[in-house]
């Protein structure tokens, strides 16, 4: 870093990020061309069926030709309102994060009528479809090599990510088909829905700690210690909700009792590094241990002993009404447990805690440059306190998504690293809260996505632990920039004193 | 100032050392806010304690001495069974045999060879550290030695020396290889050490899960992933074997403590090692003066992966001889944590890993005989605490109003005056 | 606004940074506070600004005693503060940083950007401004920047503006329409501390001048009853001599070429723009220019600090070009370095002074043998180069965190110097030192002039380039404006870090 003061005009800011551009198109491409030569060379009599629909709520209501038509503009006029709030936001004074909802919503009703015509559902009920792998290798790689050709000429960055995101998905699913070939002959469909599905409960968790950490650095304090956090929060939920036998309220306030044991931890790290201005990582790692080992003892000196303590039955999954009978969407997004719910809600309220209150921007502003602040009267060390505390509530939380959410029992270990993985979605996500979301659903694709693939063995050229180890890899690539490089909040992680 | 300290009388000069904060007295405040908390779960989670406690207006001075024995009883059990047998000194005392000594100092030797490889894993973690880098990457790149180290144990078959200077080479090359990796993406690209390290012990775990069902290293017939053993010609000697064949404690712990003066040299005299230490103190003013901080960053991560592996390689030919899917479990962890406790200084993480090694080994003896089989992770609690005390000691120093050590005390002054 | 200052003492340990100091600044005044650097300006402003606690003495407002906790109850009784570095945040928009601390909310907790946005445009009509609320900070130029600075105190609804050091940044175009706003300020009523060292600004826009010397208040005068001598005078405690005392220089051969140096910043955009330009032996070349026109990573790039991306520097007697070596190479080539921020970029603070005192010369076969370090000849250097540079420490293994700022600066200067050196490069040679300290550090480089070193010396202060430079490079936007010898006029030298070419007075140097 120079010290001098440059002087950046709007010019050189857009030639940098045009230069992204062109490096996610390429990449774009890249995924494109992977797919035409691996995927696109399969014997063309291998086939694949897709199965939607394996969730409760697959039937669905058949629409009229006229209401067909109504349901479709409907979608149209959603889709066109979150265009003009995403174009034209700052103009109408729109609030930002509705945009995202209405657009899922827009796409979900969108794909009810369609599906109709496309005769995917008949009789109200989800058929299958069987696709011949090598032309779905074929199509999706070239439209990725186009897209992804096409970004790297015109270099228009607003698009960027979307589609290198979008790239990414499809070459995942692109993947997925062809590790199924042959699955119409087997009877081993591929069930995309409960795939899905599953990806989002496993995004949960991530999502509650990805946001602890993008509150925690944002604030500029790195919260490492998500993983112990997380795993107070599964232990004493699940111990809470067993006692009262899962009886009705009595799990919401599990729920919350693991959130207060993470801030209780969150404002150890607090403490140590805001009071005593420890090293953060380090203070951190050591509370990571310190729950380890407390979570292995109770577990093994009381819950062995009292398995009645550590018996929990899921949250109930909600299914909202209407939406969840939309085909693939509805059971992925909308017939889901309780906590996807909150998780989800919890992104849009961390955003709009960040960017549109005086909290938010008073934890940005100490977490960027802590001696501004406080020359305008922003108490640095309390914004933090607030930042570090609230963080540990969201990730003990996340730790009762482990326990509580699908109605697991409380096992040493089953947080799996995932505190950590957490963090790389943060950074993944660039410190923001719905980057986070997206992160976390790829993230959970993956997870999800390892664990199912053990009924296509035989398919695989990669051993299993090779697929499941995928997170871990696209991890470390987040990290090393290969998805660009990210600037994160200027004193991340620097303690502050006035003097 | 200097004519005030002599005339103090020696017995206050003392009582005024106690208050300050030396590492002692840290570690003595540490080690008793451990064991007041160890006692404490103890209480809560023993169900004869609890139910005595719910009596407790009923017979308050039964219920006391029971909790003060049942905590003392763990604590004593926790200390015979990796210090001193008590039963067994007295024995050995009265009776002088082989059998008896063998006894006598199983306890002890139980201690040591559990503390060997976690000395060197230690001791590797201490130099990322000491450079400012944070390798938690331990479990990966002792895997990745101890793998290594196995395959020539059990593919070669030379005299002793060479086969364990080859396993040594091996090992080293491929925790280096590990460590390196991350150096390098952090030299280059930025990426946080902390997580790429992380990631790779995840990915190395399913790695070697994946090499232990492979015909190279699966044993023939056991299909639960366990490797071959490795030949004798590549187990580390045992030094107890004449007296027990029940004693383990093996030639590893000489390598440790070669490790140690190694170590000592390396960050106090070698240029390399002074290097490390000023890139971690202040990057930018390294750079300045001509000392290359991506090539330090590398070779720091790659040196410490390198000693891991190295830690792993005198597991594997020292203690278990082959592979199992747990291999390295919490091996990793605990080396940071014994860094941290040793604060990165190689004598500190000698005993540190002592400690970690008494508290594994007693902690097991304590789960076996103490009536209510408290569990061994008890004495994981009271190791995570006191590292946490040492590891910020400025808790400790506000709790005991300890005095801060002297020389500190007079920077932090001139900090201000800056 | 009226505000007083009575018998304001403030002490760090034993250093007494201000020492019964007393002022008064009148509404619609604005007041220069002169002093050198560590004459106590900014301590007292900062216990003005509740940054810091005074030992003893009042603040007075509108003759009401008040206590300042801190910067809140400052802003709370209308003090705006302006400070050296800008309180921005480089990544938020121009209006999330006025309005921080006092944000518009409507309705609670939510901020009503709306009304903070009409108010800012509002607020920059009033004043003629022009800035856009929604311009990102670090898009704008500095002297945009500043406006910001003063637009973030006036929606305070200041009184009493502090100015620290506010045209230390500016070329003099910006520095003229910063004196152009004071002045609207001053006269809808505003007051202003207006905080600098140099004299001819003070005389230029004061209304009473207070002069600060050794944390004391010397002396109060007005512009019409002074001149820059007895100012100056003042202000050091001496009459002071400007002219650094040095012969003639007597140059020899050429011993460092640049020729067409390219240099990119840290975002990729071109800082140093095809420079060249010769250094001889035994002559001190001076680069003058304001703060960020590349002079920061010129010297980067010639100790090997940052990449080139075209161009060569070839030093005599050396094999190859320069530009782009390792940093190592370019040190043990013979150069020196003493960097801008000595704490920063020259010392490792947490490691002994001996150690510090050796940290480029870690290879060198008297200090490093067959079995590593030779401690004994490293702490026997210690002792020499203590002794030798009068450096004030307890002892050579102690840490140099410990030692006080010029302490810390002279272990740099002696570790640079105990080197055979050829070229010695100098960055703001005399920033944050003492008069003493500022005098040695001057005699060190003319000595080392003498000694036939080819010394460069780089310095936004245009009083020390023009006494210490036997020739003056004048930096500006990237480029050379033109090599001038120290006779010329501070005008005509003034005119180029502003932009404006001399091609007549650069070409006398062939």
């Amino acid at each position: 870093m120079s010290t001098s003061v440059e002087i950046v005009t709007l010019e050189n800011l857009r030639a940098v990020s045009r230069g992204r551009a062109r490096a996610y198109g390429i990449t774009t491409a890249i995924f494109g061309i992977l797919e035409i030569v691996w995927m696109g060379q399969t014997h063309p009599g291998l086939n694949t069926t897709i199965e939607f629909g394996a969730n409760s709520s697959t039937s669905m209501p058949e629409l009229s030709g006229a209401w067909r038509v109504i349901v479709l503009a409907a979608a149209l006029l959603l889709a066109g309102i979150s265009a003009i709030a995403t174009t034209q936001g700052r103009r109408f004074a729109l609030p930002r994060s509705g945009t995202l909802a209405v657009r899922i919503i827009a796409i979900a009703l969108a794909l009810w009528p369609i599906s109709l015509w496309l005769h995917v559902n008949v009789d109200g009920i989800l058929r299958s479809w069987t696709v011949p792998v090598h032309v779905v290798g074929l199509v999706i790689g070239v439209l990725s090599l186009l897209a992804g050709g096409y970004l790297a000429w015109k270099r228009y960055d607003r698009g960027a990510s979307a589609t290198l995101y979008a790239a990414l998905i499809a070459f995942l699913l692109t993947f997925l088909v062809w590790v199924a070939r042959g699955s119409d002959v087997s009877g081993l469909h591929l069930q995309l829905t409960s795939l899905l599905a599953l990806s989002v409960s496993a995004a949960t968790c991530l999502m509650f700690g990805s946001l602890s950490g993008t509150i925690c650095e944002r604030s500029g304090v790195v919260n490492i210690a998500i993983e112990g956090q997380f795993m107070v929060g599964a232990m004493s939920a699940v111990m809470f909700a067993s006692a009262f036998n899962g009886a009705g309220i009595s799990k919401t306030f599990a729920v919350l009792l693991g959130g207060v044991f993470g801030a209780l931890m969150g404002s150890l790290l607090a403490v140590m590094a805001l009071r005593y201005k420890a090293d953060q990582v380090i203070v951190g790692v050591v509370i990571v241990a310190f729950c380890s080992a407390i979570t292995q003892f109770l577990s093994s000196q009381v819950l062995n002993f009292h398995q009645n303590l550590n018996q929990s039955e899921p949250l109930p999954v909600w299914a909202v009404p209407g939406l969840s009978k939309i085909p693939v969407l509805g059971p992925v997004l909308f017939d889901q447990n309780v906590l996807v719910f909150v998780a989800v809600l919890m992104v849009v309220a961390v955003n709009i805690l960040l960017y549109r209150t005086r909290w938010g921007l008073r934890v940005r502003s100490v977490g960027e440059k802590p001696i501004a602040s406080e020359t305008v009267g922003v108490s640095v060390s309390r914004m933090r306190y607030g930042a570090v505390i609230l963080g540990g509530f969201i990730a003990g939380i996340g730790g009762a998504a482990f326990t509580v959410g699908p109605g697991s029992s409380f096992s040493y270990g089953m947080t799996n690293g995932y505190g950590y993985i957490a963090l790389a979605i943060m950074i993944f996500g660039r410190w923001r809260p719905y980057g986070a979301l997206a992160a976390s659903l790829l993230f959970g694709f993956t997870i999800a996505m390892s664990a199912n693939l053990n009924i296509y063995l035989s398919q695989l050229v990669i051993p299993q632990q090779f697929i499941s180890a995928l997170p871990y890899i696209i991890t470390i690539a987040a990290v090393a920039g290969l998805v660009g490089r990210i600037r994160p909040p200027a004193a991340d992680g620097i303690p502050f004193s006035r003097e | 100032m200097s004519e005030s300290v002599e005339s103090t009388p020696t017995l206050l000069r003392v009582a005024m050392r106690v208050r300050e904060a030396n590492m002692a007295m840290v570690l003595l405040c540490a080690i008793s806010i451990a064991i007041v908390l160890g006692g404490l779960l103890i209480i809560f989670t023993t169900p004869l304690l609890t139910a005595s406690w719910g009596g407790f207006f009923s017979h308050p001075g039964g219920t006391i001495t029971l909790t003060l024995r049942t905590v003392w009883y763990a604590y004593e059990m926790i200390f015979q069974g990796s210090v001193i047998n008590f039963h067994a000194t007295n024995v050995l005392l009265h009776h002088w045999s082989t059998e008896n000594f063998s006894t006598f100092i199983t306890p002890l030797a139980g201690t040591l060879s559990y503390a060997t490889p976690l000395i060197v894993a230690g001791l590797g973690l201490a130099i990322g550290f000491r450079s400012g880098l944070f390798d938690i990457g331990g479990r990966g790149q002792i895997i990745g030695g101890g793998m290594a180290a196995a395959w020539v144990g059990f593919t070669f078959n030379f005299t002793p020396v060479v086969e364990i200077s080859l396993e040594i080479v091996a090992a080293i090359i491929v925790g280096g290889l590990l460590g390196g990796f991350a150096g390098v993406l952090k030299a280059y690209t930025g990426a946080h050490e902390v997580i790429v390290t992380m990631m790779t012990n995840y990915i190395v775990v399913l790695v070697m899960g994946y090499l232990l069902i492979q015909p190279l290293f699966a044993q023939p017939g056991i299909l639960d992933g366990l490797s071959k053993t490795i030949n004798p010609s590549a187990q580390l000697p045992e030094f107890l074997s004449h007296i027990s064949t029940t004693l383990y404690f093996n030639f590893g712990f000489v390598f440790a403590i070669v490790a140690v003066f190694g170590t000592q040299w390396f960050f106090d005299r070698s240029k390399t090692g002074f290097e490390l230490l000023a890139v971690g103190r202040n990057a930018e003013a390294a750079r300045t003066a001509g000392i290359n901080v991506r090539r330090s960053t590398i070779v720091t991560l790659a040196l410490a992966g390198g000693v891991l592996g190295l830690s792993g390689m005198m597991q594997v030919a020292g203690v278990d001889h082959h592979i199992s899917p747990t291999f390295g479990g919490s091996y990793g962890f605990d080396a940071i944590t014994v860094a941290l406790l040793g604060r990165n200084r190689p004598w500190g993480v000698f005993f540190g890993a002592i400690f970690f090694g008494a508290m594994a080994t007693g902690g097991h003896i304590m789960q076996a005989v103490t009536p209510t089989n408290i569990d061994y992770s008890l004495a994981q609690v009271i190791q995570a605490v006191v590292v946490f005390c040492v590891a910020t000691p400025a808790l400790i120093i506000e709790m005991f109003k300890l005095r801060e050590p002297a020389r500190r005390a007079a920077v932090n002054a001139q900090g201000a005056a800056a | 606004m009226r505000l007083e200052l009575r018998g304001i003492t403030k002490s760090f340990g034993s250093l007494v940074a201000n020492h019964n100091v007393s002022l008064t600044v009148e509404p619609g005044e604005i007041h220069c506070l002169l002093g050198e650097n560590g004459a106590g300006k900014s301590t007292l402003m900062n216990v003005l600004y509740g940054m810091l606690t005074p030992d003893s003495g009042e603040i007075l407002i509108d003759g009401e005693p008040v206590t300042i906790r801190d910067p809140k109850d400052a802003v709370a009784r209308g003090i705006g503060m302006v400070h050296q570095h800008f309180m921005l945040i480089p990544v938020f928009s121009v209006t999330e940083n006025v309005i921080l601390g006092d944000e518009p909310v409507r309705p609670w907790p939510f901020v009503d950007y709306r009304k903070a946005v009409t108010m800012i445009t509002e607020l920059s009509q009033r004043y003629n401004f022009d800035v856009d609320p929604h311009a990102t900070i670090e898009n704008l130029p500095i002297g945009t920047q500043q406006r910001v600075e003063i637009l973030k105190a006036l929606s305070h609804h200041a009184d009493l503006l502090v100015l620290d050091e506010p045209t230390a940044v500016l070329t003099p175009q910006e520095a003229d329409a910063l004196i152009m706003i004071l002045r609207s300020l001053k006269e809808m009523g505003k007051s202003i501390i207006f905080i600098t060292h140099k004299l001819r600004e003070v005389l230029e826009i004061a209304d009473v001048i207070t002069v600060l010397r050794l944390g004391e208040v010397v002396g109060s005068t007005t512009p019409a009853e002074t001149n820059e001598e007895d100012l100056a005078t003042m202000m050091v405690g001496r009459s002071v001599n400007l002219v650094v005392d040095k012969k003639p220089a007597a140059p020899g051969d050429v011993v460092l070429e640049v020729r067409d140096l390219l240099v990119e910043e840290d975002r990729g955009l071109t800082a140093v723009k095809s420079v060249s330009f010769d250094v001889h032996a035994g002559e001190i070349l001076a680069i003058a220019g304001v703060q960020g026109n590349g002079q920061t990573e010129l010297v980067e790039a010639l100790t090997g600090l940052r990449g080139v991306t075209s161009g060569s520097v070839i030093l005599k007697g050396y094999d190859g070009n320069l530009a782009g070596a390792a940093v190592r190479d370019i040190l043990h080539a013979g150069i020196g370095h003493v960097p801008e921020d000595r704490q920063r970029h020259g010392l490792v603070l947490s490691l002994p002074v001996e150690d510090n005192l050796v940290l480029d010369q870690l290879s060198d076969p008297r200090y490093h043998g067959r079995f590593g370090r030779k401690l004994r000849a490293i702490r026997e250097n210690a002792r020499t180069q203590i002794t030798d540079f009068d450096i004030r420490t307890q002892g050579p293994e102690l840490e140099a965190g410990s030692l006080s700022g010029g302490n810390q600066q002279k272990v740099v200067i002696a570790r640079e110097l105990s080197r055979e050196l050829r070229v010695l490069i100098c960055s703001q040679p005399t920033r944050g030192l003492d008069v003493g300290s500022i005098e040695y550090m001057h005699r060190q480089i003319v000595a080392n002039r003498d000694a036939n070193v080819a010394v460069i010396i780089v310095s936004s202060e245009l009083d020390e380039v023009l006494a210490l430079g036997d020739r003056i490079a004048v930096m500006y936007d990237g480029k050379i404006q033109g090599i001038v010898p120290p006779t010329t006029s501070r005008e005509d030298i003034g005119l180029m870090m502003a932009g404006a070419g001399n091609a007549a007075t650069s070409e006398e140097q062939a």
